[in-house]
């Protein structure tokens, strides 16, 4: 029954988009920080534009939307970062939903936060930055 | 055998050399430690991303790495290196981010203190500086970074 009211997963092709929100606190005199690149529960999560506005993803915070800022970064710009790959994983209430799966190797981890932010681009600063 | 007027004299220099500064303090390092505490306000969950509170232990971590490293510098250089922004990085750990207009460097300070700091920095091109040391102990190579 769940499955056959399952999106079904989809190749996210280099020209694409994504989305993610990034909280206030990881921004410093309007510079985002790389804090902001973490995973939970397995991946990064982020939100694929075909399937999603900058505003979609803001208002999808469970805390404080206002206190975020939006974040696009380019598909093909993640996978070009060592083994980084951009996976659709929709969920029932969310049909963009995707993850950039994380090297768990924490001294990878920390090149590839930073590779993240030089990648990001802000779309949507949150309310006074 | 000195005069009194000799040791009044050699008094008056010894007054003097005490007044002498002292070796001055990392304003700019001291200013973005005190403004680094508020990181310690942040209850779990402060993002609603389910993000971890960080510990005065990692915070005291952090320093402790931040003010060795920049009083090497100064030895060495006769200078202070640059100040970086301390702030929260994944699972309770703490970030300490330099970015300069000609390189980058980001320290990682694990809220466990049994693991290894880590750190990653480049020019925005060919060079690269990366691995892993015990944040207790003074890394000569991030000191030649941060002073480069």
């Amino acid at each position: 029954m769940a499955d056959a009211l399952a999106f079904p997963i989809e190749q996210i092709p280099d020209s694409s988009a994504v989305f993610m929100r990034a909280h206030e606190t990881y921004y410093r005199d309007g510079d985002l920080t790389p804090g902001v690149f973490t995973a939970k529960e397995g991946g990064m999560s982020v939100d694929w534009d075909k399937y999603c506005s900058k505003e979609e993803t803001k208002q999808r915070a469970k805390k404080n939307p206002e206190k975020n800022a939006v974040l696009s970064l380019s598909v093909g710009g993640i996978r070009k970062i060592d083994d980084l790959d951009v996976k659709h994983r929709p969920e029932p209430d969310n049909r963009a939903h995707s993850e950039v799966d994380l090297p768990a190797n924490r001294e990878k981890l920390t090149e590839v936060r930073l590779l993240l932010k030089r990648l990001a681009q802000t779309v949507i600063p949150f309310t006074g930055s | 055998m000195p005069t009194a007027e000799a040791v009044r004299e050699w008094q008056r220099e010894a007054n003097t050399v005490e007044k002498w500064p002292q070796q001055e303090e990392d304003q700019e390092l001291k200013a973005e430690i005190e403004r680094a505490r508020t990181i310690l306000e942040l209850a779990h969950d402060w993002d609603g991303e389910g993000s971890a509170s960080y510990s005065r232990g990692t915070l005291d971590r952090a320093v402790a790495f931040l003010t060795t490293h920049s009083a090497k510098g100064h030895d060495l250089c006769s200078s202070y290196p640059p100040a970086p922004r301390i702030g929260p990085g994944p699972d309770g750990s703490i970030d300490l981010h330099w970015k300069q207009r000609s390189w980058e460097l980001l320290v990682n300070i694990p809220a466990d203190d049994t693991q290894m700091a880590v750190f990653y920095g480049d020019d925005y091109g060919t060079l690269k500086i990366k691995g892993s040391f015990d944040p207790k102990t003074v890394n000569l190579g991030i000191v030649a970074w941060l002073m480069h």
